[in-house]
């Protein structure tokens, strides 16, 4: 669009220069003449309508253009930057609510946090209780059963020994009178 | 000991021999007196020598024979065993013709075991208790076992009625043990 214009201001540059260096030649015979110079005025006046002619044709419409573009693109950005004016008017409305809201948000996160905190600590608290009472449990068992066995075990060396003690001396002990006695249990078992 | 069928064939064969002639009894101890001979393990392995010849065999039946003074059946019945390869069967063909027989007599064989030796009343007493249970006539053989302490085993028909110190201080033992073996 500037190379039209310039290009359009140049020709009539070069249309209006020549007659005006040959009006200036003139200018000092003019002065020796009375009068007004008709010609000279008509000629002129001729050029200068030339130049508004060749303005108007050439000038003219790229200047209405440029200037028609330049207000629409004006109009455009303006309703641009009210569109995005509008959008961080609104924007900025719903950072706000948002923030007014942040406040009651964050309780009630913190809220929901601490009960979920309470929640698994009762859980951890009640899986530790249950296993701590099973290894109680188990350690009670196996103290009982380490218990009984020892006592069955100590209650079996005492009857062994006494059975070896019993089996030493009863030859010794027992006399003619018992074995009479054993055998008269013995026919009286076979014989109920 | 377990009685083969062979065993047991012959011990039919040669009751029904002495049935007929009348010398149940002095077989059935032969046969007793053989069985004790060939329990001897040397005894034994000769009559159950496959390299033994016929002749060989025959004459090893007869001096056992000459040397026990059997009867004529027992003396027919051993060396026919000698020509069937049968030796080695004597103790088992005893031992069935013993069941055999006392089966027939309505006896039954016992051994009567003791810590010391029972005086003649109370074995009396101790086969007389067994007649009565059983029903039948008891042959008891006697022994003596110190390591019963006192009192009387008696194997029969293949029960055992262990009246035993030792037994009774076992049992009781195992009983204080609470059941838990004392081994």
């Amino acid at each position: 669009m500037i190379a039209r214009i310039a290009a359009v201001v140049l020709s009539a540059l070069w249309a209006v220069l020549p007659p005006l260096a040959a009006l200036a030649d003139e200018i000092p015979e003019a002065a020796h003449h009375t009068g007004i110079p008709w010609a000279k005025l008509a000629f002129s006046l001729v050029n200068v309508s030339i130049f508004f002619y060749i303005l108007r044709r050439a000038l003219w419409p790229s200047l209405r253009n440029y200037l028609a573009e330049r207000r629409d693109a004006v109009r455009v950005a303006l309703e641009k930057a009210d569109r995005v004016r509008a959008e961080a008017d609104a924007l900025r409305a719903e950072w706000q609510q948002r923030l007014d809201k942040l406040g009651a948000e964050l309780e009630d996160m913190l809220r929901l946090a601490r009960a979920d905190i309470e929640r698994e600590r009762d859980q951890i608290l009640t899986a530790a209780r249950r296993t701590a009472e099973a290894i109680q449990r188990d350690a009670e068992r196996t103290a009982e059963n380490e218990l009984r066995e020892a006592r069955e075990a100590l209650r079996a060396e005492v009857a062994k020994q006494a059975l070896a003690i019993a089996e030493r001396i009863a030859p010794d002990r027992l006399s003619g009178a018992d074995q009479s006695r054993f055998v008269d249990e013995f026919i009286g078992g076979v014989t109920r | 000991m377990i009685v083969g069928s062979v065993a047991r064939r012959y011990a039919k064969a040669i009751l029904a021999v002495a049935d007929e002639q009348g010398s149940l009894e002095q077989t059935a101890n032969e046969l007793q007196l053989l069985r004790a001979v060939t329990d001897d393990a040397q005894i034994s392995a000769a009559l159950a020598n496959p390299l033994l010849s016929a002749t060989a065999r025959r004459g090893l039946a007869g001096s056992i024979a000459d040397r026990l003074a059997l009867s004529p059946t027992t003396r027919n019945f051993v060396s026919l065993l000698a020509d069937k390869r049968r030796l080695d069967q004597l103790g088992g063909i005893a031992l069935e013709f013993g069941r055999i027989l006392d089966g027939r007599m309505g006896r039954v064989r016992a051994t009567v075991t003791s810590a010391i030796a029972l005086t003649d009343a109370q074995r009396q007493a101790v086969i007389a208790a067994f007649e009565r249970k059983l029903g039948r006539t008891v042959v008891a053989d006697t022994a003596i076992d110190p390591a019963l302490l006192g009192g009387v085993v008696v194997a029969v028909e293949g029960t055992i009625y262990d009246g035993s110190v030792r037994t009774q201080l076992r049992t009781l033992a195992t009983r204080i043990a609470g059941g838990r073996s004392l081994s």
